[in-house]
């Protein structure tokens, strides 16, 4: 029993969203701005009802709306009042969250219809709509003349279940944890929400004997005879001060009365330490854990906020390999911006968001997402980001390949325009093909023919024919790399000689002093700025 | 695996709640239990006697009524696929006082609803019906994953297009036990044409010839009258023997007894304090003329059933009187199934005033 596809409209960034996720691990990436938070938000108040620990009905106001929306609302807004429309009708959000298929008599109760879809599913939908009682004060709204906003005191809020039966967050049969290191820093209390999740892990039984024992404990403390001594010198003190109609006993004592449980009162500590004072990252560790075996009757799912932030290198290694444990028939959704947690928690689970669309990688080949589990410092996640990339062999060539984008582009380097060159181990070009492949990641590889072009490069590449991925490289079979490449265009021996000051050396002298200074002579050639090289044309090519 | 199907025909106070109770608890562990009648009333007696034996009510029992779950199980969940708008509730209507609409036949959603997208209450069931045909079975396909085992209650209750819903319920994949005193049927549910020759007291004339079920179980064995008052009742229906099962004869068990006049009247309620049995609110002014003391419980015939009590008072219509005094009675089959009703309520004794 998981949750297998999120359709959400005109919530925040998304105005149309349809997503399908795994049902083990979602990995969330995305740049600034692209949702990934605002997705586990969706997830968490759909199945709680909370949004930022507070209930939704307090939260709701017209930035939870999408801004073409409201845009629409309030242009809509001004064509009625210029009598061009008859109705404006107000803008809803709506999330549905559909199951994937059981067996399961209780969840059978979520089938029908009634999603947006109209296909008989298993799910529920969480909607924030105008709410009919209030037509008549929303008829007098919108003849006021300075409208900007969706007017969102007339709304309601209701979950309904895909067989039409309107339900309670309660009756949902999916527990939601959300995890967001970020959120500690203000305000909200990390020792109260870790309550909350070890009061979830206790039975009804020990909940209840937790409560009692407390309950006895305070109750002792105004039978001590030290408090009964200290009662009776307080009432002393006000003898003579009232008559005796007056109001007569005062007693301190502690507050056994409900509002105080001992969820508030009693303290976690971690060796002795407060669960406050560990420090973030142990805090996020602890709730992960608590959180994720949390498995009682109904399914957890663990919604977690970049795991990577508060933790060092080796304790996020071990926060890692126990989510890997632990999400074992358990829904995870994580989102992240680091490289390491995207390498080592599957590639294949990606989750890419853009503000255009979104795309899955599951199709991803076996084998490379075990080789980037097992290179996990490899920077695929700022490969999966950037907008057009240029992948070369190695050093000298990213300098080689970036000077000849400065020359042509009048000084601008290729991060200026988005572009990303990469230098990767030759051998993984088809790792990050497969991944360009799936992601549509516009992408040239700037490649060395090592003489044969037929075999290393036509042969090599025949299964990348794709508009968006370029194979650079050079025909010319005798010009084995990229040293003679740069050597042999146009009139670059002369001025190669100027710029490495070796204007003695033959042509062949050059060349192989060259191939044993790769680096330096490349970044010769790039801080250069008097000579004008020419470039051989497969790199020309690359930066098109 | 087989599934259970039984369909028993139980007479009044042979323990058809105890035995619905048992197959219930017992068949949890299968899975979920969905329990169905057509009355409120009913409803809560069932959930009271659950509670009386079990201390709670386990959840994987769900006690509905009938309409309700019509409503919200059958009808709401497919009513987009058929282009109904949201539905917004019931319109209780009869049949008779709907309006006809010219052109609109029973194919036409606007047959099912009224203007402000509520269903007419009579016309749910057809609505559910041919809502299933349309969409190859969806609908219960939806109800035979929720459930393991359904008990229907109060057959009899039931008539028309319900009866069609009865038939789908019992072809599903579960174990299923209908119930029901044909005898007993105080109230119809919709009155509309459909199956009109198995209303009311041939309910189980519909198992035989529509679904060709040919063993009907007999529940003749009365746990709660004694043997005086079964066989005061047996004459009323050809078909009716009940047996009392409790043998020992106390001294307080009196059967039949007819009151002649306002004295023995008095004195027999404040011996025996029965509670009152009677047709409608005429009765408080009789109660107030007699000087009946205000601390006894009244019930109207219909509302009675289902119920125990030890002893019961009744203050006869004009039909019931004629049959106690022995006078040839034409009995309308409503005022018949409620006389019946009123004289199995008592353990011990039946009094009938048949005085002025």
């Amino acid at each position: 029993m998981t949750i297998e596809r999120i359709i959400v409209r005109n919530y925040k960034s998304f105005q149309n969203l349809d997503l399908c996720v795994n049902n083990d691990m979602n990995l969330l990436i995305g740049n600034n701005g692209t949702g990934k938070s605002t997705i586990l938000e969706i997830i968490h108040l759909a199945l709680t009802g909370n949004l930022r620990n507070r209930p939704i009905y307090y939260e709701i106001n017209p930035y939870l709306f999408n801004i073409s929306a409201n845009n629409k609302f309030v242009e809509d807004a001004r064509r009625f009042q210029g009598g061009e429309i008859e109705t404006v009708e107000p803008p809803k959000i709506l999330i549905e969250i559909y199951f994937s298929e059981s067996d399961d008599q209780e969840l059978n109760k979520f089938r029908g219809t009634e999603n947006s879809l109209i296909k008989d599913l298993l799910g529920f939908s969480l909607s924030i709509r105008f709410d009919e009682r209030y037509s008549e004060e929303y008829r007098e709204y919108l003849a006021n003349k300075e409208i900007s906003y969706i007017p969102t005191e007339y709304y309601s809020i209701e979950w309904r279940s895909f067989g039409d039966s309107i339900i309670t967050p309660r009756s949902i049969p999916f527990k939601s944890y959300l995890i967001d290191s970020n959120d500690a820093s203000f305000g909200q209390l990390p020792q109260k929400h870790f309550m909350g999740i070890i009061d979830n892990t206790l039975d009804n039984k020990q909940r209840a004997n937790l409560s009692v024992l407390y309950r006895e404990y305070k109750e002792q403390f105004a039978k001590r005879d030290e408090v009964i001594e200290l009662n009776k010198i307080l009432n002393e003190k006000k003898k003579g001060s009232f008559n005796k109609d007056d109001p007569k006993e005062l007693t301190l004592s502690l507050d056994v009365s409900r509002k105080t449980s001992w969820e508030s009162a009693v303290n976690a500590y971690i060796d002795n330490i407060p669960f406050d004072n560990i420090g973030t990252g142990n805090q996020n560790m602890l709730k992960s854990v608590y959180a994720v075996q949390n498995r009682k009757d109904k399914q957890t799912i663990l919604l977690m906020e970049e795991p990577e932030n508060h933790l060092s290198f080796s304790n996020m290694r071990k926060l890692l390999s126990r989510l890997e444990e632990l999400s074992v028939g358990q829904q995870v959704f994580i989102s992240t911006h680091n490289s390491y947690v995207l390498n080592k928690l599957h590639l294949n689970k990606l989750i890419l968001l853009s503000r255009e669309n979104h795309s899955a990688m599951n199709n991803l080949d076996d084998e490379t997402v075990r080789y980037f589990q097992k290179m996990p410092n490899y920077n695929t996640l700022r490969f999966i980001l950037s907008d057009r990339v240029i992948l070369v062999e190695g050093p000298a060539d990213e300098l080689i390949v970036t000077k000849c984008y400065t020359a042509k582009y009048n000084g601008k380097v290729p991060l200026d325009d988005g572009v990303d060159v990469f230098s990767v181990n030759g051998l993984s070009f088809k790792r990050f093909l497969d991944i360009a492949k799936l992601l549509k990641i516009d992408t040239s590889v700037v490649t060395d023919n090592d003489g044969d072009f037929a075999k290393n490069i036509e042969k090599k590449y025949a299964d990348y024919r794709e508009t968006f991925i370029n194979i650079c490289a050079d025909q010319n079979n005798t010009l084995k790399t990229l040293e003679p490449q740069f050597l042999y265009a146009g009139e670059n021996y002369e001025s190669l000689k100027k710029v490495l000051d070796k204007e003695d050396l033959t042509v062949e002298e050059l060349e192989n002093y060259m191939q044993k200074n790769k680096t330096d002579w490349a970044l010769k050639v790039l801080m250069d700025d008097e000579e004008e090289f020419d470039f051989p044309g497969y790199i020309k090519n690359a930066v098109r | 695996m087989p599934y259970v199907k039984r369909i028993i025909q139980a007479g009044a106070g042979t323990g058809k709640t105890t035995l619905l109770i048992k197959e219930a608890l017992i068949n949890i562990q299968e899975g979920k239990v969905l329990y169905l009648t057509y009355t409120r009333n009913n409803l809560r007696s069932m959930k009271d006697d659950i509670l009386k034996d079990k201390g709670f009510i386990p959840k994987e029992i769900e006690c509905r009524t009938w309409i309700e779950f019509l409503l919200n199980e059958l009808a709401k969940p497919y009513r987009k696929l058929v282009e109904i708008p949201a539905i917004e509730g019931l319109d209780n209507t009869m049949e008779s006082k709907i309006p006809k609409k010219k052109g609109v036949t029973t194919e036409n959603v606007k047959y099912y609803i009224n203007r402000q997208n509520k269903l007419y209450s009579e016309r749910l069931a057809q609505l559910i019906c041919e809502v299933n045909n349309k969409i190859n079975g969806m609908v219960f396909n939806r109800i035979n994953k929720m459930y393991s085992t359904i008990l229907i209650d109060e057959v009899q209750d039931l008539n028309g297009y319900d009866l069609e819903i009865v038939k789908e319920l019992y072809n599903l994949e579960c174990n299923i036990i209908i119930v029901g005193d044909h005898r007993q049927s105080t109230y119809s549910t919709n009155s509309g044409r459909k199956h009109s020759k198995y209303k009311n007291s041939k309910i189980f004339n519909f198992f035989k010839e529509e679904m060709s079920i040919k063993e009907i179980e007999q529940l003749n064995d009365c746990y709660r009258c004694n043997q005086e008052i079964c066989d005061f009742v047996n004459p009323l229906y050809d078909d009716l023997e009940l047996r009392a099962v409790r043998k020992s004869k106390k001294l307080e068990d009196e059967g039949i007894i007819l009151i002649e006049n306002q004295s023995n009247l008095l004195s027999h309620i404040q011996n025996r304090e029965p509670t009152i049995l009677h047709y409608d609110k005429r009765i408080f002014k009789k109660a107030e003329k007699y000087g009946l003391p205000n601390n006894l419980e009244y019930l109207t015939f219909g509302t009675s059933k289902g119920v125990t009590r030890d002893h019961v008072l009744i203050f006869p219509t004009s039909e019931m009187k004629n049959h106690a005094m022995r006078i040839d009675t034409n009995f309308k089959e409503q005022s018949l199934a409620k006389y019946y009703v009123a004289l199995t309520r008592a353990r011990h004794s039946v009094a009938i005033y048949i005085g002025k």
